[in-house]
């Protein structure tokens, strides 16, 4: 006989040996536990979500401060006798990776 | 037996309440005893802590399906969960059981065939009677890979996310499965 046949018996051999185990109802504390944790999964994910939609916000501030410490070492387009407050807007990055860059850069000049 | 589909079930279980508690009753109805016969294969879980350990699991899962991706198939996900489970439960119980299955255990369950297919219908059962003794007799880890292969429809890629496995061994245990389980029945492996 063929694998065909064989796969075919397995088959059968399995649906009958789940078919032999009847599903019991469910006892009142496992359905408690079971609701306790997904609410604790619900709020678990919940959690994610809001450091999920701080997370532009906190990029937001770290390229800001990245700005200023890179102004700080060595302000590479301040002129003496201008607004400082100018300087740092016109040195602002577009992202906080450029921002830490040129901070290395600045930091890393004599 | 009623197959919950996965997207649904995790939509329920996020929304809570009674939707939730009727998404719990269909996860339990299809998947108990599923679990139930996947954790006799660990001949570690004693028999008193098998049920506990599926609930368990169950409880688990349930808990976990807001990481479940509903894109991906329900089946290897919950039995990853669940492997964990019975693996653990099964290092903690101090003393090993054996947990062979009763091949005649279900003769009652069994409605005679009718009509002109009866013989073949006798034979398909004698053959099925006779591969699940054979598949009692397998070391569990091999009755776990013919369960997912022949009860669920597995592939090797998945069965091996399933159990932990590379999808080339769990290709080879299936060569060798089929090659015992046909030599024990008569049945030759051919391809």
């Amino acid at each position: 006989m063929k694998r065909e046949t064989l796969d075919a018996a397995l088959r059968e051999a399995c649906a009958r040996e789940s078919g032999t185990i009847p599903a019991p109802p469910i006892p009142g504390r496992v359905l408690e536990r079971a609701m306790a944790a997904a609410l604790a999964g619900r709020r678990a994910g919940q959690g994610a979500s809001r450091l999920k939609a701080a997370l532009p916000g906190a990029l937001a501030a770290a390229s800001v401060l990245a700005a200023v410490l890179a102004l700080a070492v060595t302000p590479p387009s301040y002129r003496a006798g201008e607004p400082l407050a100018t300087a740092l807007v016109a040195g602002l990055p577009e992202n906080p990776a450029a921002a830490f860059a040129l901070f290395l850069e600045s930091a890393a000049r004599p | 037996m009623e197959e919950p589909d996965g997207k649904a079930l995790r939509d329920d279980a996020l929304a809570g309440g009674e939707r939730g508690k009727r998404a719990f009753e269909r996860l339990w109805r299809a998947w108990w005893p599923r679990l139930c016969w996947f954790a006799s294969t660990w001949r570690g879980l004693p028999d008193a802590e098998r049920e506990d350990a599926v609930a368990d699991a169950l409880v688990r899962a349930y808990g976990s399906l807001g990481a479940y991706d509903p894109s991906r198939p329900l089946a290897p996900w919950l039995y990853r969960i669940a492997a964990r489970r019975f693996s653990d439960a099964a290092r903690a119980a101090s003393r090993h059981s054996t947990l062979a299955l009763d091949p005649a255990g279900d003769e009652a369950s069994w409605d005679p065939p009718s009509g002109e297919d009866h013989a073949r219908e006798l034979e398909t059962r004698d053959l099925a009677d006779r591969c699940r003794a054979a598949m009692a007799r397998l070391p569990g880890a091999d009755r776990r890979i013919a369960w997912l292969r022949f009860r669920d429809g597995l592939d090797a890629s998945a069965i091996g996310r399933a159990l932990g496995l590379p999808a080339g061994t769990v290709r080879w245990r299936l060569h060798l499965i089929r090659k015992t389980v046909g030599t024990a029945v008569g049945v030759d492996d051919e391809a």
